[in-house]
């Protein structure tokens, strides 16, 4: 009997729960119900995504913010304040309902630009207590960082003021089109008069984003796809006031209106959908995702990074991240890979400063103090970093402005061509054969029609849970030969958890003693997970101890004569501990055995299945143990040899390179980030560390990993799209400029020519990129999620 | 002839002022939520606190 989908979402419920794919997802579903804000679940209908809750969110940042809002005059005080995972009505509703109970006088949502608007009386409403509850339902707010973008709001309103001239223009038009003549006296003068007018303006207004691409090409010396078009929309505005000056009834402006208003619109949607992905996510420095250990006299005490200050004492755990410059206490050996490129481990001597963003490439931990607050440190402005393929010349990028320029040359050629042809029989008559073919010859395959198919494909994975970053993420995603896979957090659901967290009453003081220093210098998920567990018992740190992480076994630490070990039993114990779980052992005695437990995605084996079936390499690569990561490749159906455990950051990478150009890595930490460089694309279903995101090609939400194949098989299809756009484009062009040449195609004609070829290219664009629903009905866009039964 | 030279004069000011508002509205960047904000003055004025519903 097929599982009903998760109460909250509707994915699937992985095998182990019940009712909820996730924990989240329960806590929200619980939230929403016991407050009585079930309408949410109305109003989203089947677009409610899975919930990322991340209980650990420091509010440090909301703090000074607040008190800056409090010296505002007036008893109202207002706030600005970014928000991640805003998406449709039913989130603005809930934002408005919970803001409204606490007593909140004024909310405005944005969920375009991820950012809301908070109005309240400080007597009565305790700001800080509302953004935790709204984060309780799995969003998560922050300053108001993100930045607008000024192309953005250049476009929409050279845009919007085209369009409304363009369509006043056209209405002028149709007089002249229905016989409005010269012989009609002023009512066509003023018409003309006014057209041209209304047409100059949208040549200025409209044509200026082309002007100055046409003009910045040259002055780079490239051959810019604006360039045919900037003196396209010239050559047909300065024709037809040269027509109208000469006494002509040949203005017909308004198909240079339509055009310049639809080059407009494709290059708005091309910004468009990368700005909304990018806008969803807090435009933080990642920093929230941060955590490090810190000493507090004899305690150890997991910070996020912002709260490092100068001074503080760090203990930094094999594999941690030093999140500021700081100096070391002993000989250590770091890896700067990510930040320098270097691939060899550095090596310090006692009080060398480790510069902030490098990794403990060596086997102990070791202390280091702080030598500036996080605030300073040049993590920070390392984190904030693009991607470091975006921005630079990818093949795929090339590939389109060669394309381009191509198109620009031969253009230009053709004009050239057809005006020295057409010269012997006269000036006027070459302009005209010169115009029409600038203007028949219309990039609108290029310039709308690719554009819109890039947007169509994007808004479905968008709604899917797939969110792309890079702008030719779907161009190298065509090129996709294998798929590499991080476990902990990727295949698997994040943080294990304790099976029988009762086994840590059961120990004595110095065993849970010894067990807390163990966990304190290590930063694997185990000793994560066993390190807050511990915390209630407030163990003694001891800083003189010396733990050896011993890579695929676990760690060691010799006491007072005894070895203690925690790790694999079949190390810890040596023969006999075949078949035990994790364990904590005195000279190989047993102590405790402490089983941990790992949900994987709930589809994980059958995507894989899936992805191999398409005739992808998949691998996983990953720093746990080669025992765990060959037991989980058994569960998922993978070959032993595609299964690469207790692997460094650096050896990660180093595989990724060796498996070859094609290869897409989902990862979801920031020891993954040397292997993201390496890859062809990389994304991460880690939302919850923005640090992840803000490196990433693409990021996935929500519990499945499904929006990843169906990224892959959009983009192949978007391919077979682009390239038959491209040839029937190709097809008109040569029929156009031939005709044109011939002489059998006046300005007129060319402008009218034009626009319908454009319309008909995105019809055709449109209907190739629709599915068929199983019924036969068409949907452009999907919801990926299946019909929820039982929210109410 | 004076109608439609008013009716012009009009529809001009009319374009203009949509052109106003849009301005304003990408001014206060709410522009592609405009539909929302529209209707907002339809919400009710307090929120309807429905009883908890059992899943």
């Amino acid at each position: 009997m097929c599982r009903p989908p998760c109460l909250h979402c509707s994915s699937p419920v992985p095998d182990g729960l019940d009712r909820f794919c996730c924990a989240g997802c329960e806590a929200v579903h619980g939230l929403l119900v016991g407050q009585g804000l079930t309408r949410y679940y109305t109003l989203a209908r089947e677009d409610v995504a899975p919930a990322a809750v991340n209980p650990n969110r420091s509010l440090v940042w909301l703090e000074p913010l607040v008190d800056q809002a409090l010296t505002q005059p007036g008893t109202l005080k207002t706030l600005e304040l970014d928000v991640q995972g805003v998406h449709c009505a039913a989130c603005v509703w809930l934002f408005n309902q919970t803001f409204a109970r606490m007593g909140g006088t004024g909310i405005i949502v944005n969920p375009a630009l991820g950012r809301v608007r908070l109005q309240w009386d400080p007597r009565a409403v305790v700001l800080t207590n509302w953004v935790r509850e709204i984060e309780a339902f799995g969003y998560a707010l922050g300053p108001p960082s993100k930045q607008g973008r000024s192309a953005s709001s250049e476009l929409p309103l050279r845009l919007g003021i085209s369009a409304a001239i363009t369509l006043n223009v056209m209405l002028l038009s149709l007089s002249f089109y229905f016989g409005l003549a010269r012989a009609d006296g002023e009512l066509f003068a003023v018409f003309s008069k006014l057209s041209l007018v209304l047409s100059t303006a949208v040549v200025l207004i409209g044509g200026w984003p082309f002007f100055r691409g046409a003009v910045r090409g040259l002055k780079n010396g490239v051959l810019h796809l604006d360039l045919p078009i900037a003196m396209g929309i010239l050559l047909v505005w300065g024709s037809s006031m040269a027509q109208a000056r000469l006494g002509s009834d040949r203005v017909y402006v308004d198909t240079l209106n339509v055009f310049i208003t639809l080059m407009l619109l494709g290059r708005w949607l091309q910004q468009r959908v990368l700005d909304r992905n990018r806008r969803f996510l807090l435009d933080d420095d990642g920093a929230q995702g941060l955590f490090v250990r810190r000493r507090n006299g004899e305690r150890v005490e997991v910070v996020p990074a912002p709260k490092i200050v100068a001074g503080d004492v760090l203990l930094v755990a094999p594999g941690d991240l030093i999140p500021v410059d700081a100096k070391v206490a002993c000989p250590v050996e770091l890896s700067t890979d990510w930040i320098t490129g270097e691939s060899s481990p550095r090596r310090l001597g006692a009080d060398e400063v480790a510069p902030a963003g490098s990794f403990n490439a060596g086997s102990t931990a070791f202390t280091a103090i702080a030598v500036t607050a996080f605030a300073d440190s040049s993590l920070v402005a390392l984190l904030r970093q693009p991607p470091p393929r975006e921005g630079q010349q990818g093949p795929h990028r090339a590939f389109w402005n060669r394309l381009a320029r191509r198109w620009v040359a031969q253009v230009l050629l053709a004009a050239a061509f057809g005006f020295l042809l057409w010269l012997p029989v006269g000036l006027g008559r070459a302009v005209d054969v010169a115009t029409a073919l600038l203007v028949v010859t219309c990039p609108c395959a290029i310039g709308i029609a690719i554009p819109l198919a890039y947007e169509l494909v994007q808004a479905r994975l968008r709604r899917g849970g797939f969110f792309v970053r890079s702008v030719d993420l779907l161009d190298r995603l065509t090129q996709v030969r294998a798929v590499v896979f991080d476990k902990t957090g990727t295949l698997t659901l994040g943080d294990v958890t304790l099976a029988a967290p009762t086994v840590l009453d059961g120990l004595s003081a110095t065993e849970r003693d010894v067990l807390w220093n163990l966990v304190c210098r290590s930063s694997h998920p185990v000793s994560a997970c066993l390190h807050r567990a511990l915390e209630k018992f407030a163990p003694t740190f001891d800083p003189t101890a010396v733990v050896i992480d011993v890579p695929g076994a676990g760690l060691e630490w010799t006491v007072a004569g005894h070895v203690w070990r925690l790790g694999r039993a079949g190390w810890a114990i040596g023969e006999g501990g075949a078949g035990l779980p994790t364990v904590l052992t005195c000279d190989r005695r047993t102590v405790a055995e402490l089983e941990m437990r790992e949900s994987l995605r709930p589809d994980a084996k059958v995507e894989l299945d899936g992805l191999r079936a398409a005739g992808l390499g998949v691998w996983l690569m990953s720093g746990d143990s080669r025992q765990r990561v060959t037991a989980l490749a058994g569960r998922l159906g993978l070959d032993a040899d595609h299964a690469l455990g207790q692997l460094s950051p650096e050896e990660k990478a180093r595989q990724v390179e060796q498996l070859g150009p094609g290869v897409l890595y989902l990862g979801d930490g920031v020891n993954d980030a040397p292997a993201f460089a390496k890859s062809l694309c990389a994304g991460t279903p880690a939302i919850e560390r923005p640090v992840m995101p803000a490196r990433s090609d693409f990021f996935l939400v929500g519990a499945g990993l499904r929006p990843l194949s169906q990224a892959l098989t959009a983009a192949a299809r978007l391919r077979v799209v682009v390239r038959r756009v491209l040839a029937l484009s190709l097809g008109y062009n040569v029929l156009a400029v031939g005709f044109a040449l011939a002489g059998w195609m006046s300005p007129v004609k060319a402008a009218i020519f034009m626009p319908v070829s454009s319309i008909s290219l995105l019809l055709i664009t449109i209907v190739s990129l629709t599915e068929r629903r199983p019924g036969g009905k068409r949907d452009v866009a999907p919801a990926v999620h299946t019909p929820r039964e039982a929210s109410a | 002839m004076s109608v439609i030279i008013l009716q012009l004069f009009v529809s001009l000011v009319l374009v203009a002022f949509s052109v106003g508002l849009l301005v304003i509205s990408l001014r206060q960047k709410d522009h592609e939520h405009a539909d929302r904000l529209a209707l907002s003055p339809l919400d009710e004025d307090a929120p309807s606190i429905s009883l908890p519903k059992d899943p």
